[in-house]
């Protein structure tokens, strides 16, 4: 008799607990401090990364809570990096990545709209992408990517890829 | 004449320059590590400031309004009260729409939450103290339409990132 209230009570504990857990959103946010991996422009084709000239500055922050939709202000994104390039074609420009709005999260990605600024020009306005791979583990290598459709060029044409350096999960 | 044409060329060279770091927005991003100083409850008037865990993840671009995305806010803590009245509770502040955001400012509406229950539902408030030093506190202070008390959400910055 006493082992099986023992039982009953351990299970509506863990049932408390686990309910509780699945209640409750995460919150995450990702750094990269200076550490930059690819950039790709859709418009000029330009491809940067360490074999083209790397980056003379790349950071990104991010901060989210899942799950999305819920509020406007479920998550934030913006990376800005500073391409080296040698070319004619491709030459050394600044790129601003900025979440618009935001329509899905999940621990891994934010899925939503996006502006993309070259040189403080406004080049792609609320365009659907996807940052993915926002949940590995920071300071070992990892890298996210961001991918953003192009009206013009075409889907997952925009890419904005850095390395997690720090994170923040609770 | 040659000099001239430096100088011309210089002052341009300075002007482009100046107005890109004008035009340059800037973001930041500010991080609560189990570390926070007080939570007060505007439902019940407690102030708590036994808080057995307390996290905080913001970032936040300037300036706001501009589009959604601008800003992302959310703390949680579990509060720790010894009388009946002002017991136990686990508070989650969250920003709901930020309306303007400078270096140092998120004021927008929040959704305030105790142990899973909505009980301030997009009031208004303001994050300041934001742009401070790492070892330095922030305030979210929340007006409650219900309650001659104001919400607040006190901790202090343990990590930034700005550019």
């Amino acid at each position: 008799m006493k082992k099986t209230v023992l039982t009953i009570f351990v299970l509506v504990f863990v049932g408390i607990i686990s309910g509780s857990a699945m209640a409750q959103p995460f919150t995450h946010s990702v750094w990269t401090n200076n550490n930059g991996l690819a950039i790709r422009d859709a418009l000029t084709g330009c491809n940067y990364n360490s074999l083209t000239g790397g980056f003379s500055g790349f950071n990104m922050a991010t901060s989210w809570t899942e799950p999305t939709p819920g509020t406007p202000a479920d998550a934030h994104f913006r990376g800005v990096g500073k391409a080296v390039g040698f070319s004619f074609a491709c030459l050394t420009r600044t790129y601003d990545f900025r979440l618009v709005a935001s329509t899905a999260t999940l621990p891994d990605s934010i899925t939503g709209t996006w502006n993309i600024f070259r040189n403080g020009v406004l080049v792609c306005a609320a365009c659907n992408g996807v940052a993915y791979n926002l949940s590995v583990p920071a300071g070992v290598g990892n890298y996210y990517k961001v991918y953003i459709d192009d009206p013009g060029a075409g889907p997952q044409t925009w890419l904005y890829s850095g390395y997690l350096d720090v994170r923040k999960d609770f | 004449m040659k000099k001239t044409v430096l100088t011309i060329f210089v002052l341009v060279l300075v002007g482009m320059f100046s107005t890109s770091a004008m035009a340059q927005l800037k973001t930041h991003s500010v991080w609560t590590n189990d570390n926070g100083l007080v939570i007060v409850d505007a439902s019940n008037n407690c102030e708590y400031t036994t808080l057995s865990s307390f996290d905080m993840a913001t970032s936040w671009t300037q300036p706001t309004p501009g589009y959604p995305a601008q800003a992302h806010f959310r703390g949680v803590s579990k509060a720790e009260g010894l009388t009946h009245f002002c017991n136990n509770h686990f508070y989650e502040f969250s920003l709901n729409n930020s309306v303007g955001t400078d270096g140092d400012t998120i004021k927008g509406y929040w959704d305030v939450y105790r142990d899973g229950i909505l009980m301030c539902n997009s009031c208004p408030g303001n994050a300041y103290g934001l742009g401070a030093g790492v070892g330095n506190y922030y305030k979210l202070i929340i007006n409650d339409p219900f309650s001659t008390t104001d919400w607040a959400y006190i901790g202090y910055i343990d990590q930034r990132k700005d550019f």
